[in-house]
């Protein structure tokens, strides 16, 4: 019911960019006439290494940041604006310190003056629940916190509104490497819940094998190469034990290797 | 209890120097008869203090409540300040250099003219203690305002937060540690800011608070008297600065407390 009331009914949307390019005054160009589909509904991840812009097209994609030239279509229109229907979990927590946890999972329906102050605070608490942290934990402090139950936190906050395009900017990538393993399986378990669109940023190859269906690899400002990955959801964690599953990461690294390595930062 | 504990273990090692000090100044003037017009012993200034207890008593009340609706208004005024900053750079860029000029302006040299606008009463040195105790506010606040993390101004330009929202969720509560610094600086400013208000205003008016006791008791060479009211003065800032980490754990607890700006007690 409760769930019901605050679900968001529209449709996953594609994303599309075409001609995307940005550059700044001090690194120079930064996305390079990049050309970008992303099926509705999908997990596709952003890999490449730090610096080649991956993460600037997420914050583009977002409406975080402005576009030198070129376009994004979300769902087929031009997003004005930041978007409402897209949420964004950053690197770090980035959660209000002065505000419990489940106070900063309701911090987005607050600012949307959403649906009641009751209602609302039991869906923080579903959603809290739902990325695995128990009730005992929604009145604490976030310096009360592990980083990867604040990272959980951070996630539930981004779901609260329930959007359909759901972006990651190198999520886990501050955590050790059994939470990385940990907070992939319940990110997959959210996808199969909703099916929504998810964009994800990262650098760890096995975690982007794992996640998604297809993997865009990033050099230099431009998508060098689409990767499909041939494995059916829903993923077990045994995956990553499979030969194949290796093999690909393995094919996916050399790929990086082979390239010319040109100086991160211009 | 615990807490209790900590504060003599750290206090003890301070309260040693001051016993010491006093130690020395008393041999001093004693081994080598000093006047006490020049510097009066310890115990003479004790005594002299004694003495005059309900003088001073009264002078350390008028001075204190002077210094406190003094920062309060610098509270108030400067944080106001502060949030006009923080809403548009082009307003920083103008009006920012006043503020400077509010800072570096000698006081002892304006005092005369504000007894002559507003005379020789409780309002001009409440005056003269809100321009000295304002900067630190207006500058601390107005820092804190805008000094707000990348991530989590990406965070409210993802939720489409209305310039309302973003102030009174974000920036404001994120600035509090800021308020709090400031709060320490000005708040002995403030006891400053008042002592030289009286010294001015003491001299034409019916005023007793410490300023106006120490300039008459200065004129009759009361050395010991004078040092008295210094420590009652001293006593002041102390007292205030105290009430503002207290304000800061108590009042402003879910601001400063677990947030990288105070440890938890």
């Amino acid at each position: 019911m409760i769930l019901s009331e605050s679900q968001n009914n529209s449709p996953a949307p594609n994303v599309d960019c075409s001609q995307l390019t940005v550059s700044f005054p001090k690194h120079g160009i930064v996305l390079d006439e990049l050309d970008m589909h992303v099926q509705s509904g999908t997990i596709v991840t952003l890999l490449g290494p730090s610096g080649c812009g991956k993460s600037t097209l997420l914050r583009c994609v977002a409406g975080l940041q402005d576009a030198t030239r070129g376009e994004i279509r979300i769902g087929g229109v031009a997003p004005q604006g930041a978007q409402s229907d897209i949420s964004f979990v950053f690197q770090d927590p980035t959660l209000l310190p002065w505000r419990s946890i489940r106070e900063n999972v309701l911090l987005p329906l607050e600012l949307k003056r959403h649906t009641s102050r009751t209602v609302s605070r039991q869906r923080a608490s579903e959603i809290l629940t739902t990325v695995g942290l128990a009730s005992a934990h929604h009145k604490k402090r976030p310096s009360e916190l592990s980083g990867g139950m604040k990272m959980r936190a951070s996630i539930a906050r981004a779901l609260v509104t329930d959007p359909s395009l759901l972006l990651l900017d190198e999520p886990f990538a501050a955590l050790d490497d059994m939470l990385r393993s940990k907070l992939n399986e319940l990110l997959l378990d959210l996808w199969a819940k909703r099916k929504r669109t998810i964009l994800f940023v990262t650098h760890n190859i096995a975690e982007s094998v794992f996640l998604s269906h297809r993997i865009a690899l990033l050099m230099n400002g431009k998508i060098r190469e689409w990767i499909d990955v041939p494995f059916e959801h829903p993923r077990q964690p045994e995956l990553r034990s499979d030969p194949t599953f290796m093999k690909l990461c393995a094919q996916i690294a050399s790929r990086f290797a082979s390239e010319p390595t040109q100086s991160q930062n211009p | 209890m615990k807490s209790i504990l900590q504060f003599l273990r750290n206090a003890w090692m301070p309260a040693v120097v001051f016993l010491g000090v006093v130690a020395i100044w008393q041999i001093v003037v004693i081994a080598f008869k000093i006047h006490p017009i020049v510097l009066p012993s310890p115990i003479a200034v004790l005594q002299s203090g004694w003495e005059r207890r309900e003088v001073l008593f009264r002078g350390a009340w008028i001075t204190s409540l002077a210094a406190l609706v003094g920062f309060v208004t610098s509270v108030l005024v400067g944080t106001l300040i502060a949030i006009l900053f923080s809403q548009s750079a082009r307003i920083r860029t103008a009006l920012y250099p006043y503020v400077i000029f509010l800072q570096t302006v000698p006081i002892v040299a304006i005092a005369p003219l504000l007894i002559i606008w507003s005379g020789y009463n409780f309002r001009t040195i409440v005056l003269v203690t809100v321009i000295i105790s304002v900067f630190p506010i207006i500058a601390n606040v107005t820092a804190g305002l805008i000094s707000i993390d990348k991530n989590l101004r990406d965070l409210f330009t993802l939720y489409s937060a209305s310039r309302w929202q973003t102030l009174v969720k974000l920036r404001i509560p994120a600035a509090i540690p800021h308020l709090v610094i400031g709060m320490r600086i000005s708040c002995g400013l403030a006891v400053v800011g008042a002592i030289i208000g009286e010294l001015f205003v003491g001299s034409g008016g019916t005023y007793e608070g410490l300023g106006t006791i120490m300039t008459k008791w200065q004129a009759r060479n009361l050395t010991s008297a004078l040092i008295a009211a210094v420590l009652v003065s001293t006593i002041i800032g102390v007292a205030f600065f105290v009430g503002v980490n207290l304000f800061s754990r108590t009042a402003l607890r879910r601001w400063t407390v677990g947030t990288n700006f105070e440890s938890e007690p």
